[in-house]
């Protein structure tokens, strides 16, 4: 109980929080309090606010919208079909009986609207005990008998169900583990990559916006037009076949961590180009700019100006992906994930969709939106601290 | 006194050298009626600026080549790639390397369907397929694009619900989206135009969009507001014209990006069944790469000398445009 009880106040404690800055924040109340004013109707806090509650209503619409395609996809007997191993040599009532029975165990009813509520009250953010129910109902003559035993009860904040159709010895997991489980696996090559974009990204644009139209600058640019021209699967696979031809392994093997890096760098490498792309673009924009001028005449050297004056400021548009690229790493690529075989998130969508499995791919969903929401609100919080001008106040 | 001399110096060359520094042309009244620079005209200054440089050049002649040969490229060798009614496609012996009968090889033993098929007739056939296909749905995407995208900057007011649109494209992964919506729909043309089109129109309206926030309240708007224009005047004259270098620029860089999605769904199954006679530069690839392709490497040669070619001729083609068609280059 005691996890309950903390959960729940926590949950009124922040929405308390929130009904509290929006009423300071519109001046109904400590209208004359200046240090409460300057604390909670901070521009940053009523912004995040804000913005948490439209990605909330993100997060429903999409929940809802491929609730709905979902359901329409795998209407009727569909699902029955493929999870019940015996039903080619099942009669028509018996079929019926043990499908209603399967949906019974699955949670889904003849009713969308029933079941989309349900799914919307699993997601809700309050700590409930979610039991797993293990046994179907076993057919006696012509009656059922349901043995429903509520083995395997968790406490969750997020509830996203159960596996039931993927195989691969993942049913029966409860689908928030079986997706915190792949994420380890995609962000550990996702993290390398990130790491190698920026490392080199960076240095890349910074060379060519100092030699401006020079032969680095050249160079610079093919690279990033062919990356943005070429399909992404055109170019991956001229990566692996560099890498296999200077003896990179490109088969992914979980316990090789020399395994990688050949999806590591493929996916480091085309993140790159993006990142030179604007550096130069910003660190251009800021050349002309009256500051740069006025350095110049001070006589700071062409490094100094460079490094401390137009990156200082070029680099303000560019933290806000930082955070995103971060998080993205999470839910790593699916065209990457299926060309050198890695069992990761995009895997897994791939997997679930062609087994049907309802609630991981909603699961999928749910955490996407999530980790992008994340990553936006992320995005703009470091701008705010890395850009003194921004307030995000109304104007 | 030097200062002196310097400032007479300079007198001297100002006051008596007036003579030599101008020559005399006379008056005629005829020329000064006339108007001796030619006439600024948008597109011709355009294309003068396109035509300065070298590559621009260069890639317009490679596109050419590239619809040259999608159109008689599989006429060169009278093979058939495609069994249809009319009769069944020449096999040949598999994994044959380049040729003088096959230029490009024959497909390889595991590939599904182009196994033993002359790559040359079908590489140019499918980049036939994929080149119209990208330019139907680059042609779709601008259209949606500029108009959704100019409303949408225009009023203000739809910014809530175009905003929750493009979050829902961006918090769902569209492969997933395109896995559920190909459970339902046939894979032929028009499906896979509406699949293409349906998350890209977007990104382009949302460009769009803040091209025409940033001019909008510029001077000579709100002044045409003042003056009681039209909100239907005020986009098609004050603010579309303003931004024909943007629209010219993602015209030619969403074919290359339409080609590259196809490739894309074709490499996750999603795209036209080859079976049925559809083949596109995408299916050959994916195909190309489930073979033993490090063993044969001209199995994946084959479409790759079209596919990077094609996009990254379109895309420089996009940028140049972008450059020439600003009229802050001209002259």
């Amino acid at each position: 109980m005691g996890i309950y009880l903390i959960g729940y106040t926590l949950i009124a404690l922040a929405l308390l929080f929130v009904v509290f800055v929006q009423l300071v924040s519109r001046r109904l109340i400590f209208k004359n309090n200046i240090r409460i004013q300057q604390i909670f109707a901070h521009p940053l806090l009523t912004y995040s606010i804000g913005r948490i509650g439209s990605a909330l209503i993100s997060i429903l619409l999409a929940v809802t919208a491929t609730f709905f395609l979902i359901r329409v996809k795998s209407e009727g007997f569909m699902i029955c079909k493929q999870a019940i191993g015996t039903w080619d040599k099942l009669g028509e009532s018996l079929r019926e009986m043990q499908c209603i029975a399967l949906k019974e165990r699955l949670g889904i009813t003849e009713n969308w609207f029933v079941d989309l509520f349900t799914y919307y009250y699993k997601i809700l953010p309050f700590p409930k005990t979610v039991c797993q129910m293990t046994d179907i109902g076993t057919i006696v003559g012509s009656e059922t008998i349901y043995t429903v035993s509520n083995q395997n009860c968790r406490n969750f904040i997020l509830d996203l169900g159960t596996v039931f159709f993927l195989g691969g010895g993942n049913n029966g997991k409860f689908v928030l583990d079986l997706i915190s489980e792949k994420m380890v696996i995609s962000f550990r090559i996702g993290i390398i990559a990130v790491i190698v974009e920026l490392l080199l990204g960076y240095p890349m644009g910074i060379m060519m916006a100092k030699n401006k139209d020079g032969v680095f600058d050249k160079i610079g640019k093919t690279y990033i037009i062919t990356i943005d021209a070429i399909p992404g699967v055109a170019y991956y696979y001229i990566w692996m076949a560099l890498f296999a031809g200077i003896g990179l392994p490109t088969i992914y093997q979980a316990d090789n961590p020399l395994t990688f890096l050949a999806p590591a760098l493929t996916m480091g490498f085309t993140g790159m180009a993006g990142i030179a792309l604007w550096v130069r673009r910003f660190m251009l924009d800021e050349f002309n700019s009256d500051y740069v001028k006025f350095a110049r005449a001070k006589g700071l050297s062409e490094n100094r100006i460079m490094y401390t004056h137009i990156l200082r400021n070029a680099i303000v548009p560019l933290v806000r992906s930082i955070p995103a690229a971060i998080l993205g790493a999470l839910l790593g690529t699916f065209y990457i994930e299926k060309i050198y075989g890695i069992d990761g998130i995009g895997g897994l969508l791939v997997t679930s969709e062609a087994s049907n499995d309802y609630f991981v791919l909603q699961g999928i969903i749910v955490v996407s939106a999530l980790i992008s929401i994340v990553a936006y609100l992320a995005g703009d919080i470091v701008t705010a601290i890395v850009d003194p001008r921004i307030s995000f106040s109304k104007e | 006194m030097s200062t002196n001399n310097t400032v007479k110096n300079i007198d001297s060359t100002i006051y008596h050298n007036v003579e030599d520094l101008f020559t005399v042309i006379g008056a005629s009244e005829e020329n000064i009626e006339k108007l001796t620079s030619a006439p600024y005209s948008y597109w011709r200054e355009t294309f003068k600026q396109l035509l300065k440089k070298p590559l621009a050049i260069l890639s317009v002649a490679v596109i050419f080549l590239i619809i040259f040969f999608t159109i008689f490229g599989p006429m060169m060798k009278s093979y058939r790639v495609i069994s249809n009614a009319d009769g069944l496609a020449d096999i040949f012996p598999a994994n044959q390397s380049w040729s003088a009968d096959h230029w490009f090889g024959t497909g390889g033993n595991k590939m599904s369907y182009y196994k033993g098929l002359d790559l040359w007739t079908v590489v140019w056939v499918g980049a036939r397929l994929s080149l119209i296909l990208g330019t139907v749905v680059a042609l779709i995407d601008t259209f949606l694009g500029i108009l959704i995208g100019s409303l949408w900057g225009y009023f203000r007011r739809l910014d809530p619900i175009m905003i929750e649109i493009r979050n829902f494209v961006n918090n769902v992964p569209s492969l997933l989206l395109y896995f559920l919506l190909m459970a339902f729909l046939e894979p032929n043309f028009w499906t896979i135009v509406f699949l293409l089109t349906m998350f890209s129109w977007i990104g382009l309206a949302g460009f769009i969009r803040n091209q025409i926030i940033i001019i909008r309240n510029r001077d000579y708007n709100i002044a045409s507001i003042t003056l009681g224009s039209s909100p239907k005047a005020m986009i098609t004259h004050n603010l579309l014209p303003y931004l024909i270098s943007v629209i010219v620029t993602v015209v030619s860089t969403a074919i290359p990006a339409a080609v590259s999605s196809e490739v894309g769904l074709a490499f996750f199954g999603l795209s036209f069944s080859a079976a049925a006679g559809d083949i596109t530069l995408g299916q050959v690839l994916t195909d190309a790469t489930r073979d033993e392709w490090m063993v044969y490497p001209y199995l994946l040669i084959a479409p790759m000398v079209v596919l990077v070619p094609l996009t990254v001729t379109f895309f420089y083609i996009g940028l140049a445009l972008a450059d020439a068609t600003d009229p802050k280059n001209h002259r």
